[in-house]
C-alpha cells in the first residue's frame, strides 16, 4: 500500500514537471505584458503571484487536453484519473508561487 | 464469483449513428479474446468504454465480481494499451519502468534484447517500433489482472511480432487479455476466442470461415 502511494506522488510529480516549461513561458510572457503596459507595477506583480496560475497552467492544460492526450493514459493505467492531476498540479503551482512570493517579501524587507 | 472481467449492455451512439448496441462481452484470467471489425465498427471505443476513459449511454462493468461505479480504471484491475504512444515524451525509460514494474519482477522485464539499449534514454528519443515494443511491455507486466491492447501490433516491426506474441502469451497465463487490431492475421495467431463486431454487435466467430464472409481471409 506504501508503495502505491509512493508510485502515486511519483506520478503527479511527473504530470507536474510536464507542466514546467510552457507555464513558466506563459507565466513570463503575462508578466511582460502587464508589467510593459503598465497596468501592473513590478510590486504589484510580485504580490499576487497566485492570480498567473491561470496564465500559465491554463495553456498547457489546453494544450495537453488537445495534442497529448493520450500520454493522461500512463496516468489511468496506474489509477489517477484527470481531475486528480488537475488539481495536483494546480495545488503545487499555488504553492511553488506562494514560496517564490514569501522570498520575494523576505528579500525586499531585509 | 466470477474471476473475470463482465461488460454488459453497452450502448454508444455518435449523433444518429448507433456504435454499439447492447455489446456482451466476458473475459476470463487466462483468456486472449480478439476483437476483429472494420475502421469505425466501434472496436476503439469499446475498448475506451470498459477502460472508463470514455462514456456510453449504458453500460456495465463488473471486475472479479465488483461493479464498477467509478471508471474501471481507478480500481487499477484494468490496464488499457492506447492505440497511440501513451509515454509522455519526456519521461526517462528507467523512471517509467519504476513506476510500472514491482521490483520482484524488473529484473525480467529488463532482461530483453529489444531493450537492452533504450534503458537509459527518453521516451522521445526512441523510435516509434522501440516505443511501441516498451509501451506494450509496460501494460503487459503491470499490476492490473486485465489488459486491453488496442492495435498492440502497430508500428512494431515482423521480426519484433513474435516477441510481442510472446509477452501475450506469457502475460495470459495469469491475466484475461481483450486486444485488436488490423493486422488480423497475428492476432488470430493468438487469440483462444474470436469475436467480431459488426453493426453495432459482437458476434462469437467459431470458424475461420465465418471470418471469411465478413471479408477476412479472402
Amino acid at each position: 500500500m506504501r508503495r502505491h502511494y509512493a508510485i502515486r506522488a511519483k506520478l503527479h510529480l511527473c504530470f507536474f514537471k510536464s507542466t514546467i516549461v510552457l507555464t513558466v513561458a506563459c507565466q513570463v510572457a503575462a508578466i511582460l505584458f502587464l508589467g510593459v503596459s503598465g497596468r501592473m507595477s513590478v510590486s504589484e506583480l510580485m504580490n499576487q503571484p497566485v492570480t498567473f496560475i491561470p496564465f500559465g497552467l491554463l495553456p498547457d492544460l489546453l494544450y495537453k487536453g488537445m495534442s497529448q492526450k493520450e500520454n493522461y493514459y500512463f496516468y489511468h493505467n496506474q489509477g489517477i484519473r484527470k481531475a486528480e492531476l488537475w488539481l495536483v498540479t494546480i495545488l503545487g503551482w499555488t504553492l511553488l508561487l506562494m514560496s517564490i512570493n514569501s522570498i520575494y517579501r523576505l528579500c525586499a524587507n531585509a | 464469483m466470477c474471476k473475470c472481467l463482465e461488460v454488459d449492455s453497452v450502448i454508444k451512439s455518435f449523433g444518429d449513428n448507433d456504435v454499439l448496441t447492447d455489446v456482451f462481452l466476458r473475459c476470463n484470467r487466462g483468456e486472449r479474446i480478439a476483437i476483429f471489425g472494420w475502421n469505425g465498427s466501434g472496436k476503439s471505443t469499446l475498448l475506451k468504454i470498459i477502460f472508463g476513459t470514455m462514456r456510453a449511454e449504458r453500460s456495465f462493468i463488473r471486475i472479479d465480481g465488483e461493479v464498477q461505479n467509478r471508471p474501471a480504471y481507478c480500481s487499477r484491475q484494468i490496464a488499457y494499451l492506447p492505440q497511440h504512444d501513451f509515454l509522455p515524451p519526456n519521461i526517462r525509460i528507467t523512471d517509467a519502468i519504476d513506476l510500472y514494474i514491482p521490483p520482484a519482477e524488473r529484473e525480467a522485464f529488463l532482461n530483453d534484447k529489444n531493450l537492452s539499449n533504450i534503458k537509459e534514454s527518453s521516451a522521445k528519443h526512441l523510435s516509434g517500433g522501440e516505443l511501441r515494443y516498451l509501451e506494450i511491455k509496460l501494460i503487459l507486466f503491470s499490476y492490473a489482472p486485465y489488459i486491453l491492447l488496442d492495435e498492440p501490433f502497430n508500428g512494431i516491426s515482423p521480426v519484433c511480432c513474435e516477441s510481442v506474441r510472446e509477452l501475450i502469451h506469457n502475460a495470459s497465463q495469469t491475466k484475461g487479455i481483450i486486444m485488436t487490431d488490423h493486422n488480423f492475421r497475428e492476432v488470430h495467431k493468438l487469440a483462444t476466442r474470436i469475436t467480431l463486431l459488426d453493426n453495432g454487435c459482437l458476434k462469437e466467430i467459431k470458424d475461420k470461415t465465418d471470418l471469411a464472409s465478413y471479408g477476412y481471409y479472402k
